[in-house]
Parts: structure tokens; sequence; C-alpha cells
């Protein structure tokens, strides 16, 4: 799956810049001229992030995005706006921001500020390093080393380890791994996340010495 | 929990501001002036952020963040620094940072924006407290007075209950229906007894009455 970015940008040229330039990324982009259809394309589209201008015609940009924080959407947000004074920006922030660029900008940093954003929030974005004592997971190339050796892992069992370690010290339950892992609730049983765990914990620790993953009885698992 | 922010910088002044400033923001700070024992405190300490000055006595702050992430170290990074050209900026964010602020700079924006990027990354977002009890929805620990408190699954779920529903009479029969849902067990002396244990547990001393039983009706929290 692609990775999907919004536009907000009334500059006609401008935009069509930004969507040419994101496009060479990789990126799928949806651009709009204003705000009016993008509460309804966010609730039909699994959208990664919004790239946000402010002057623009009908409702302005940052109050746009206070409206939907409260409405509870969490789709990071981008500013790319010429309100460039210190007041705007905490502004920008205040109201729900997770980034504010100025304009004029350089779009290699836009790129850069996106991919940043991306790295954290993003399940569609694969890059980066995850570690964990001895266990480093390279979303790149998918592999997992365990003290410096490779250990191989289907698709399922990288992505479970890999929301383990995303979420160290927290006690992830059944239903939680069913819905963020399998992507799916209705078709599996808990004894399906059971099964999945014993495997992985025979695959990384096969001497049974360094206790990874926890089993937090009645509640869940935690990797520790 | 107060989430914890390293910052590296090796002038004293700045340092000072920083710090000053977020700890004001209720931050717990960790400041080096350079980077000699940085992956000994990561590796010790939940840091949930580091602010990452670029010219430094020993190193170069963006090959420092480089050889961290290459080995696995993923904590969130913003620069600060007076290398403000677009190219130091690029090599900032190649370099495996997360945000990037010039000096000299805005106090509020850098509140801002680590607040912001600390939202995004942090763990500890749902927490609810009611007194001196605090719940932490992402490892379902409760905590009372700073200590954490072991509970078995059913009073968990049924302090839980309590503290979603704060100053609201609960009947025995609703208990029965929230906490005891899956249960065969279903009669209003289960609720009894296990009210009676859960206060022993969070009450030892018996003179806090967090949950008050109202005759004839059920119990409340307040």
């Amino acid at each position: 799956m692609s990775v999907k970015i919004v536009i907000v940008e009334d500059g006609e040229d401008l935009l069509d810049l930004i969507e040419y330039s994101l496009s060479k990324e990789d990126f799928e982009t949806i651009g709009f001229l204003d705000t009016k259809n993008v509460t309804q394309f966010l609730d039909e589209v699994d959208v990664d992030l919004l790239i946000m201008d402010r002057n623009l015609p009908g409702v302005e940009g940052s109050e746009f995005i206070q409206s939907l924080r409260a409405e509870g959407f969490t789709t990071p947000v981008i500013y790319l706006s010429a309100k460039a004074k210190d007041a705007e920006v905490e502004e920008g922030f205040m109201r729900g921001g997770d980034d504010y660029i100025t304009k004029p900008f350089n779009m290699k940093e836009l790129v850069l500020r996106i991919h940043a954003i991306l790295r954290r929030t993003s399940k569609n974005l694969n890059e980066g390093l995850l570690s964990h004592r001895d266990l480093i997971l390279d979303k790149s190339s998918r592999t997992l080393t365990v003290d410096k050796k490779e250990v191989k892992l289907t698709k399922l069992e990288f992505n479970l380890l890999y929301e383990f370690i995303l979420n160290k010290n927290t006690i992830l339950d059944r239903d939680y791994l069913l819905e963020n892992v399998w992507q799916d609730t209705e078709s599996y049983q808990y004894r399906t996340v059971n099964v999945a765990i014993n495997r992985i914990k025979e695959k990384i620790d096969p001497d049974k010495t360094k206790d990874y993953i926890q089993t937090i009885h009645g509640v869940g698992y935690k990797i520790v | 929990m107060n989430e914890t922010i390293m910052i590296i910088e090796d002038e004293e002044d700045i340092l000072d501001l920083m710090e000053y400033t977020l700890t004001k923001e209720g931050y717990d700070v960790i400041t080096c002036i350079d980077i000699t024992n940085v992956t000994d405190i990561l590796d010790e300490d939940d840091v949930s952020l580091i602010l990452m000055d670029r010219n430094l006595p020993s190193t170069e702050g963006t090959k420092f963040i480089n050889s961290i992430r290459n080995l696995g170290y993923n904590h969130p990074v913003i620069y600060v620094s007076a290398k403000d050209s677009s190219d130091n900026i690029l090599e900032g964010f190649e370099a495996g940072g997360d945000d990037y602020i010039t000096k000299p700079f805005n106090i509020e924006e850098l509140k801002a924006r680590v607040k912001a990027l600390i939202k995004r990354t942090s763990k500890n977002q749902d927490i609810m407290k009611f007194r001196d009890i605090t719940y932490n929805a992402s490892n379902k620990v409760f905590n009372i007075a700073g200590r954490d408190v072991k509970l078995t699954h059913l009073e968990h779920n049924l302090l839980l209950e309590f503290m979603k529903n704060e100053n609201v009479l609960l009947t025995r029969e609703i208990l029965l229906e929230k906490v005891w849902s899956d249960s065969f067990n279903k009669q209003v002396k289960t609720v009894n007894v296990a009210i009676k244990r859960l206060k022993e547990n969070i009450d030892p001393e018996g003179n806090k009455d967090y949950i008050k039983a109202i005759r004839g009706e059920g119990y409340i929290l307040c």
C-alpha cells in the first residue's frame, strides 16, 4: 500500500508543483483547493498526512485543523503557510499541527520533513531501524538480527514483533494485536495470537534464556 | 509520570534557558554538555525526546545522531543549531532527525515543537486521575499515592469502572452487567465481596474512603 498525502492549497501552480514533487517520491497525492470536501474525504480514505495552507478561501487552514481535531481526526498535519510570524507559527501548533513550514520553502526540506513524520506515524512507509535489547529490526529490508545474527521471520511475525517493540513496556492485549497486526478481528481467534507468539519466542530465543516477551495472565503480552 | 527530555548543548547559557523553560512546562530534563554519556543514559532512562546541538567540542551533532540511529536508538530528535542554511537543515533530516530549529530560536516555538513531537510519539497519553489514584491505560497499571498497586483482573476492571464513573452511583446490577459480563457467577453478593476486597487493596488502612456504600442503592466513588 502506498502512502497517501492530502494537500490543501489554493494556489494552483504551487499545488501542481507539490503534487509533482511528491509523486516523484512515490507518494500518492490528492489535491484540494479549499477545505470544503476534505473532511468527507478523510472519512472515506485512510490518509497518512495532510499538508495544509492557511490563507484559503472559506475556512482558514489552522481553524479547519482545530475543528478536525475536535472531531477526533488524528491525521498528522504539516502547515505550509506564508503566515511566518512567531505568534502565527505558535497558533498553528496550538490548533493541532505537527510541523510548520513557512513560505517560501525548500521543496527538498518539505520532502524530508514528510519522511520524518511518516517514519513515526505511518505503517505504509518502510524505512528505518528499530531496536530492543539485542534485537534489531530493519524496516526497509524487513530483516531481524538477534545478537547480530540474522533470524528469518514471516511477514506476520515481523509485523508482530515490530508492534511489540514500538509499544515497549506496554501490555498489548489480544484484541489490540488482532486489530493492528492481523488487521482483522472477525475471522481470527485469540488462539491465533498465542500460537504466533509462541513461534516468535522459539525463533528469537531458542534457548529460552532471554524472556523477551512476557505473558501477563488475563491481560495480554508485553516485550521487556 | 513526566516525560523526560535530554538536552545536549555545550553553551551553558542556552542549556540553562532550555532546561528552565522545559522544567516549567512539567518535563523532567537531563542535560549533557557533550555526548560522552548519552548512550548510557538512553539505555537506562526512559527518554522521550532529545534536543541536539550540532557544533559540539568532540563531535558533530548530526554525525552522532546518525551513528546512534545505526545502533537502533529510535528516540525522537529535534536539532537546535546555529547551522541554518538549507543544506544544513537537509543534512539534519537525512541524519535521522525529526525536526530542526535554527538559532536564535523563539522559545515558545521550541515548546510547541517539543509538545507536538512528544504527543505523536509518546505512549503515556491515556492517563486517568482520581484524587491520588492514577490509571495508565497503556500498561493497565493503577498507581496510588506514587505506588503501583497489584490488582486481580476483576478488581482492575471494577476500579476502572468506578474511575470512568466518578461521582456516579453504580448499582450492583449495573456493576454485574459491566464488570462480570462474561461470568456465570452473577450474584449480588459477589459484588459486595469483590468491593470489600478491592477496598482493602487500594486503601489498606481504611482511612481514604474512596468507595462509599449507599445503603439499598449501590456504590459511589467520590
